[in-house]
C-alpha cells in the first residue's frame, strides 16, 4: 500500500536524524568533496572529503600547540613599570594573586579555562587525532573523544590573548607597560588553538568510532 | 547511539530529560538577571595609584569615563559590560518564554546558536582581572585588588553560559504536546 510514495523502483529511503535539532533529513550518496547538511538548521549531517588530511593537520597543530602552551606558560607576558618598579606576570601569577587576595573561586575559574581546559583539550585532540592517523586501536579514544568535544567550548585561549591587550590599553593611562617575549607565545597559541577546532573533524570521527569501537 | 549528554556529572552519567533541561535552563536565567544587579553595582576591583584609592564598579566607570568627556569610549563600554550581558540574558528568556510555542522557531534557533558562539567570550573581563592583579603588585605605588562584584559577575556569566548550554535547539522544535522520552 506505498501508493503516496511516487518511485518505488529506487533504492530504499534511508532517514538521517540531524544531531543539533532532530530534523530527518533524506540520505543519499555524495560525490567526492560534497557535503549533505540539515535542511532545517544547516548542520553537517555527512560528509565525503579528504577527513583523513584534516585529521592529520589536527595532529600536528595540536602537538604545536602543546609545545606552545609550555613555552606560553614558563615566559613572562607583561611588564609593568611604575617610577623604577616593576612587576612581571604569568598566567599562573594571575591565579595565584587571586587565591592569596581572598577570591579562591574565580582563581579556579581562571586556572580551569586558561591552563587546565585548553591543555586537557590539547592532548585529547591529540591523542584520538594520532591514533586515527595511525590507525591504532588504542584504549580510551571514546572517553577522551567526548572530553574533547565538552573542552572545546572551554578553551579560552584566544579570549585570553585579547584579555592581555585589553589589559595594556588600561594600564598605559598608570604606568609603563611593555610586552615581553610570552606575549608572543600566547598569540601564537591561540592561533593554534583555532586552527586545531577547525580541523578537528568530529563529524568524520564519530562515524569511525561508531564503524570500528 | 554514541552520544553522551554534555551534563553527563549532574545525572550520574545518564543523559537530562528534556523536560529538566527546559526547567534548569530556566531556573539558570532567572538566577543571572538576579546576579546581575550586583554585578553592576558592586566594585569589581580597587585600582591604587600612588596612595589614591579608587574603587571601580561597572556602571561607575562609565559615568567616570563620560564626565571626563570620554563619551564614545563610555558608550563601548557600556554597551559591553552592561547592555550585552543583560542582552543575553533576555534573548535566553524570551527563547524559554515561547519554549513549546510553535512561532519564530527558525529565529530562536538562529539566536541559540548565536549566543553559543558568544557566550564564552565574556569571560574576558574575568581574564583581565587576573592580569590586572598579577601586575598590580606594586605596594603603595600601584595595587590591583578584585572585590566582590567580581564574584556576581563570574556568577551571572556562568549561569548564563550553562543556561544556553543545556537548553538544546531540538527543544525548540518539539511539539507542544509534551513527548515522553
Amino acid at each position: 500500500m506505498d501508493s503516496t510514495i511516487g518511485q518505488a523502483d529506487s533504492a530504499p529511503e534511508i532517514w538521517l536524524s540531524c544531531s543539533h535539532c532532530r530534523a530527518e533529513c533524506l540520505d543519499r550518496d555524495l560525490a567526492p568533496g560534497q557535503f549533505l547538511r540539515c535542511s532545517r538548521c544547516g548542520n553537517e549531517l555527512k560528509n565525503s572529503s579528504g577527513e583523513k588530511h584534516s585529521i592529520l593537520l589536527a595532529w600536528a597543530f595540536s602537538t604545536t600547540a602543546l609545545i606552545l602552551m609550555v613555552l606560553a606558560n614558563t615566559s613572562p607576558i607583561l611588564k609593568f613599570e611604575v617610577v623604577g618598579n616593576f612587576q612581571e606576570n604569568l598566567i599562573i601569577t594571575g591565579i595565584l594573586s587571586l587565591w592569596e587576595q581572598g577570591f579562591p573561586e574565580l582563581a579556579a575559574l581562571v586556572f580551569f579555562s586558561a591552563i587546565a581546559a585548553p591543555t586537557l583539550y590539547l592532548l585529547c585532540v591529540c591523542y584520538v587525532s594520532a591514533t586515527f592517523s595511525l590507525g591504532l586501536r588504542w584504549r580510551g579514544r571514546h572517553l577522551l573523544f567526548s572530553a574533547a568535544r565538552i573542552l572545546e567550548s572551554w578553551n579560552l585561549m584566544p579570549v585570553f590573548a585579547i584579555a592581555c591587550v585589553v589589559s595594556v590599553v588600561k594600564l598605559r593611562t598608570l604606568g609603563n607597560v611593555t610586552w615581553e617575549p610570552g606575549a608572543i607565545w600566547v598569540a601564537l597559541l591561540s592561533i593554534f588553538t583555532l586552527l586545531t577546532i577547525q580541523c578537528f573533524d568530529r563529524r568524520f570521527l564519530l562515524l569511525q568510532l561508531e564503524e570500528n569501537p | 547511539m554514541f552520544r553522551p549528554s554534555v551534563s553527563f556529572a549532574a545525572t550520574g552519567g545518564k543523559p537530562l530529560s528534556d523536560r529538566l533541561r527546559f526547567e534548569l535552563s530556566r531556573a539558570l536565567v532567572m538566577a543571572g538577571f538576579i546576579f546581575y544587579i550586583p554585578a553592576n553595582f558592586l566594585p569589581v576591583m580597587t585600582i591604587t595609584i600612588t596612595g589614591e584609592v579608587e574603587p571601580l564598579t561597572v556602571m561607575g566607570g562609565v559615568w567616570e569615563l563620560y564626565e571626563t568627556g570620554l563619551a564614545p569610549v563610555a558608550a563601548i563600554v557600556f554597551l559591553a559590560s552592561v547592555v550585552v550581558p543583560l542582552l543575553k540574558l533576555s534573548i535566553m528568556a524570551w527563547i524559554l518564554v515561547l519554549h513549546g510555542s510553535d512561532i519564530h522557531r527558525q529565529r530562536r534557533m538562529d539566536l541559540h546558536g548565536f549566543l553559543l558562539k558568544i557566550g564564552t567570550w565574556a569571560m574576558i573581563d574575568i581574564f583581565l582581572l587576573s592580569v590586572l592583579t598579577a601586575v598590580g603588585q606594586l605596594g603603595i605605588l600601584a595595587s590591583v585588588t578584585p572585590e566582590r562584584g567580581a564574584l556576581f559577575y563570574a556568577a551571572m556569566l556562568i549561569s548564563n553560559v550553562l543556561a544556553t548550554d543545556i537548553y538544546k535547539p531540538w527543544l525548540i522544535w518539539q511539539e507542544s504536546e509534551p513527548q515522553t522520552s
